[in-house]
């Protein structure tokens, strides 16, 4: 019985490990590829996209952010995603409160809108999205951006949020009500914390998307200095070709904010919720 | 640990507010830059300085963008305190089309930019915001610099919407290399003498021609446009679909397919490109810009061997035949202020220079609608380019250039379908009539 | 909770930054796409009314309909086996196993590489002449299963899908997000009941999660139903229209000019993504009682 024991232990935890392993060799491999590449010239890649370079091509890495100008874009696609977040993050989490801790009407209709807003196809919606920066006259300003991105996200944002207070039920915030806790406390205070891992799951899902964000960057933005990131690695493809070593040169440099930010992120995380737990 | 709570929601408002003021006051100095333009262009013509934005494609890792960079900066400073041309940088060229597209959709052209379809500007003049160009043909000295008929081709109900810049001339390319080891002594001049090349050089294990059906089939497309030359002759594209001579071209098409290497069916540009350029494939086709990466990302040697020829002949007419087409229209949005539209004409006229063309073709590789004669390219391959065109028996423009643009956007699903075996050759043209 | 008055207008104030920006940015653009759908419009002049015209092209053209079921065979495959293994590991790393940190990080390494890079290398990957997978076939000796995998009908739709699915970072997180927040007590009665590994996760962890398990699965049908760059990039709807999705087909309605027909793609879209999310609801909802 003892031995049986013991096998089926070992079985699980080899079995637990390759999956582990298989997983994290399968995402890391594309970064690997990506940064043996941007170390190849653009022959050698036609050659073989699965050689190792005959000599590193460090410069490529400091071509690829002079020419592209990559600080100047890092710093936008920062700050737009920021806002972008903190703005959609805000305004989701104050609508999923509403929603998910009351009862009135057409509740369930507002919500089910708001979902359907999750499958809006954005690339149909260039003409109407454009006309209405122009008329607002915030085309060629990085604050259009800010704003769209924020609102796209608001369905899926709320989605999460609501996910995660729904999960907390209601008699909760009953007894921190018997206790003369208003409206606006109980949110502050109370929901908000409790739903902490919905809200960072949400903002960094929110971040990414503003992050990896494309085509309204390039549509409704026209001056060098307000390009994003992801502007900028294209920076390298023209009409025939493209330049495909320094723009993987450039996507291994625009990775590397990405990973920073996620990172601190997730240092919050990890705090925010062992502070959550001691209370629960 | 309330204080905690506190002390985030102060820190996320601050953060907020901050970047909100931040995204105001980058906002301010935008919005009056935008109110000095507008002042510029109502005020007294001549004036101020005019401003045209141009959202360019030719920058960035474009061959052309190094001297294009030159010419825009050398009118600016001829024409400092006159005349100010702003080039937007666009590198992404899908987006770059959506972009106009939406642009002129919503009414706001720019006022400079280019187009590669000629159905595209056929489509944007209907929209009333194209400037009108007819004083080039007026202006003999400028009309004179083009070659001869290319700017009557462009003119719509005997106006002029575009003018057109860019033209590619597009020879079929043979590594000799190879040719010789599979015991290929001449170029073929027939496709009949195609196939047979074919066949030796495939039992050399070389994909003897090299096809792609992927994003807009470019390889396949032009050599689609040879076999319709040689089928139907320099005037097959007035006779429409219809005429069997496109069914024709794309039974050659298909048996080319025989021929290729075993990744053509969704394979791109790259792929296509890193086949020629390192001996594995030894027939292709593209326009005179291919040659400067040949040279720098080509095998060693490649350049070397390069022979060049025209279009071939199907039982035995229409043979050497040269694919041109432009490849860019410049249109400028309509301007309702005489200076700007003298702003616009003087920058066409400084572009349309033939001693700044000739450096222009020298340094990208590319060719133009201004006429430059072979004994100006520096470039011994691309001269000889220039001079078999110039003295092809008929020059006939390449699928995508003369068909409507829905047409050409169902070509390569087409070909995939033609060359899975999934439609007979006819019901393939009849694919794409119907997509019009 | 019931409603007081005070409470409603802390639940308008709530309420109207999103339904501002939500009105603004979803309900204008799709009663303009809606409406649109019903004309004929290339984009520069005047539209022309023509009913339900666009409809029927669409629905008349195989190739929409091929892109329906392709939507849907993806929304299926994601939902059913991405989340599952999603889980799966969101389950194992929630144990905190050695350098659990470390691999939650690598995990969600993809989302954050443009996916222009990851199509590229995919696309190298699946290359019949110089790609990795045929090469690794004919280094085991199976050089007979070498084919041109993104060209070949047969394997194409399969191949797109197929390598996004092992990417499970997004959906993991968001369900580790949820483990994290179970009470500990649950896990200590278990434990006194002598439940082993496997079974506290099956009884007491898949249970509590529920609500980020259909947050999942909601989020993983609709990407399925809404991809466009992944099959963008790689194939762009071939081999002859077989990889062809919804976004995709609106995409190229909109490059031919013909917005009349757009539109219409992008209503249908909208309706069904709808309706399927308030199905998973519904389903998951149904199963707690």
């Amino acid at each position: 019985m003892e031995k049986e024991k013991t096998y089926s232990r070992v079985l699980l935890t080899v079995g637990k490990w390759v999956l582990i392993l298989f997983f994290a060799v399968y995402t890391i491999f594309p970064l690997i590829w990506l940064v043996i590449t941007s170390l190849k010239t653009n022959a050698e890649y036609f050659a073989n996209p699965f050689s190792l370079p005959a000599v590193p091509q460090w410069g490529n890495f400091a071509n690829a952010f002079r020419q592209a100008n990559l600080g100047q874009m890092i710093f936008n696609s920062v700050t737009v995603s920021f806002v972008g977040t903190v703005l959609n993050v805000t305004i989701a989490s104050m609508a999923a409160y509403a929603i998910s801790r009351f009862e009135f009407k057409g509740r369930e209709i507002i919500f089910a809108a708001f979902s359907a807003g999750i499958m809006v196809p954005l690339n149909a919606l260039m003409v109407p999205y454009f006309t209405i920066f122009n008329k607002i006259g915030l085309i060629d300003n990085l604050m259009s951006l800010r704003v769209l991105y924020a609102a796209i996200g608001l369905p899926i944002s709320m989605f999460i949020i609501r996910g995660f207070m729904d999960s907390f039920p209601v008699e909760i915030e009953e007894a921190a009500l018997l206790d003369g806790c208003g409206f606006y406390k109980r949110f502050f205070y109370f929901v908000l914390p409790l739903v902490k891992s919905g809200l960072i799951t949400a903002a960094t899902f929110q971040f990414i998307t503003c992050w990896n964000e494309f085509v309204y960057a390039n549509l409704l933005t026209s001056s060098p200095r307000l390009k994003t990131i992801q502007i900028g690695i294209r920076y390298f493809t023209n009409q025939f070709t493209t330049d495909y070593v320094s723009m993987y040169a450039a996507i291994v440099i625009a990775i590397i904010p990405s990973i920073l930010i996620y990172t601190i992120f997730q240092k919050q995380v990890i705090s925010g919720l062992t502070a959550g737990a001691v209370k629960g | 640990m309330k204080k905690n709570k506190k002390l985030k929601a102060l820190i996320l408002t601050c953060a907020l507010a901050c970047s909100t003021l931040m995204g105001c006051s980058s906002n301010a100095p935008e919005k009056t830059e935008a109110a000095k333009g507008n002042e510029e262009t109502s005020a007294a013509a001549g004036e101020k300085e005019v401003e045209l934005t141009f959202p360019c494609i030719w920058v960035g890792s474009d061959s052309k963008a190094a001297v294009f960079g030159q010419m825009v900066e050398a009118f600016n400073t001829e024409n400092a305190g006159k005349y100010k041309i702003n080039i937007e940088e666009q590198t992404d060229y899908d987006s770059y089309e959506d972009k106009i597209r939406t642009l002129i959709s919503t009414g706001t052209a720019p006022d400079l930019f280019t187009v590669k379809n000629y159905g595209d500007v056929q489509l944007f003049a209907q929209s009333g915001n194209l400037m009108d160009l007819s004083a080039i043909m007026s202006d003999t000295d400028m009309s004179g610099r083009f070659i001869s008929g290319i700017l009557e081709d462009t003119m719509m109900d005997g106006t002029l919407y575009a003018m057109p810049y860019e033209n590619a001339v597009i020879p079929i390319m043979y590594n000799q290399k190879l040719l010789d080891t599979a015991g290929v002594a001449e170029l073929p001049t027939s496709f009949e003498e195609l196939f047979q090349i074919s066949e030796k050089i495939k039992e050399t294990g070389i994909a003897p021609l090299a096809q792609m059906t992927g994003n807009n089939a470019w390889t396949s497309m032009l050599w689609y446009s040879y076999a319709v030359a040689a089928c139907g002759g320099a005037d097959i594209y007035e006779k429409g679909l219809d005429d069997p001579a496109f069914v024709q071209a794309a039974e050659l098409l298909q048996k080319m397919f025989d021929y290729t290497s075993s990744d053509a069916i969704g394979a791109d540009a790259t792929v296509v490109n890193g086949h020629f350029f390192n001996e594995r494939a030894a027939v292709y086709l593209n326009g005179t810009w291919i040659l400067g990466r040949i040279k720098t990302e080509g095998v060693e040697g490649l350049y070397d061997n390069l022979k060049l020829s025209t279009g071939l002949s199907q039982d035995g007419k229409n043979g050497n035949a040269s694919v041109n087409a432009v490849q860019a229209y410049i249109c400028a949005g309509r301007q309702d202020d005489p200076a700007r539209q003298e702003a616009v004409m003087a920058f066409l006229n400084f572009i349309t220079d033939q001693a700044s063309v000739a450096e222009l073709a020298n340094s990208s590789g590319a060719l133009f609608a201004v006429d430059v004669d072979s004994t100006l390219i520096t470039d011994p391959l691309q001269a000889e380019i220039v001079k078999q065109s110039s003295e092809a028996s008929f020059i006939i423009k390449n699928f995508s250039a003369a068909v409507p643009t829905a047409v050409g956007n169902a070509f390569p699903s087409a070909l995939e379908e033609l060359i899975l075996g999934d439609c007979t050759a006819e019901e393939f043209v009849e694919t794409l009539k119907n997509a019009q | 909770m019931k409603v007081s008055k005070k409470e409603r207008l802390g639940i308008v104030i709530f309420l109207l930054p999103a339904l501002i920006l939500f009105a603004v940015f979803f309900i204008y653009p799709i009663m303009n796409v809606v409406y649109m759908s019903f004309f004929n419009w290339n984009g520069i002049s005047d539209a022309t009314f023509a009913g339900f015209k666009n409809y029927i092209r669409i629905f008349s053209d195989k190739v929409f309909l091929r892109s329906i079921k392709n939507n849907i065979v993806w929304a299926l495959a994601a939902s059913c086996i991405q989340v599952p293994m999603a889980l799966l590991m969101a389950l194992i790393l929630s144990r905190k196993p050695k350098g659990w940190k470390l691999f939650r990080t690598i995990y969600f390494l993809p989302q954050v590489i443009s996916g222009i890079a990851l199509a590229m290398l995919w696309s190298a990957v699946y290359n019949s002449e110089f790609g990795m997978l045929n090469g690794l076939l004919k280094l085991v000796g199976l050089g007979n299963y070498t084919r041109n995998w993104l060209g070949d009908p047969k394997t194409a739709l399969i191949c797109v899908l197929i390598y996004g699915l092992f990417y499970i970072g997004y959906y993991m997180v968001i369900m580790m997000a949820g483990i994290t927040d179970i009470d500990e007590t649950y896990y200590e009665a278990s434990r006194v009941d002598g439940a082993n590994a496997i079974q506290t996760a099956i009884y007491i962890t898949v249970p509590l999660i529920r609500y980020s398990i259909v947050t999942c699965v909601t989020l993983a049908a609709v990407f399925g139903l809404r991809t466009f760059e992944q099959v963008y990039l790689l194939t762009n709807g071939g081999p002859a229209n077989r990889t062809s999705l919804v976004v995709l087909y609106l995409y190229n309605q909109m490059k031919n000019n013909n917005y009349g027909g757009a539109n219409a793609s992008s209503a249908v879209l909208i309706v069904v993504g709808a309706c399927v999310i308030v199905s998973i609801r519904k389903l998951f909802t149904k199963n707690e009682d």
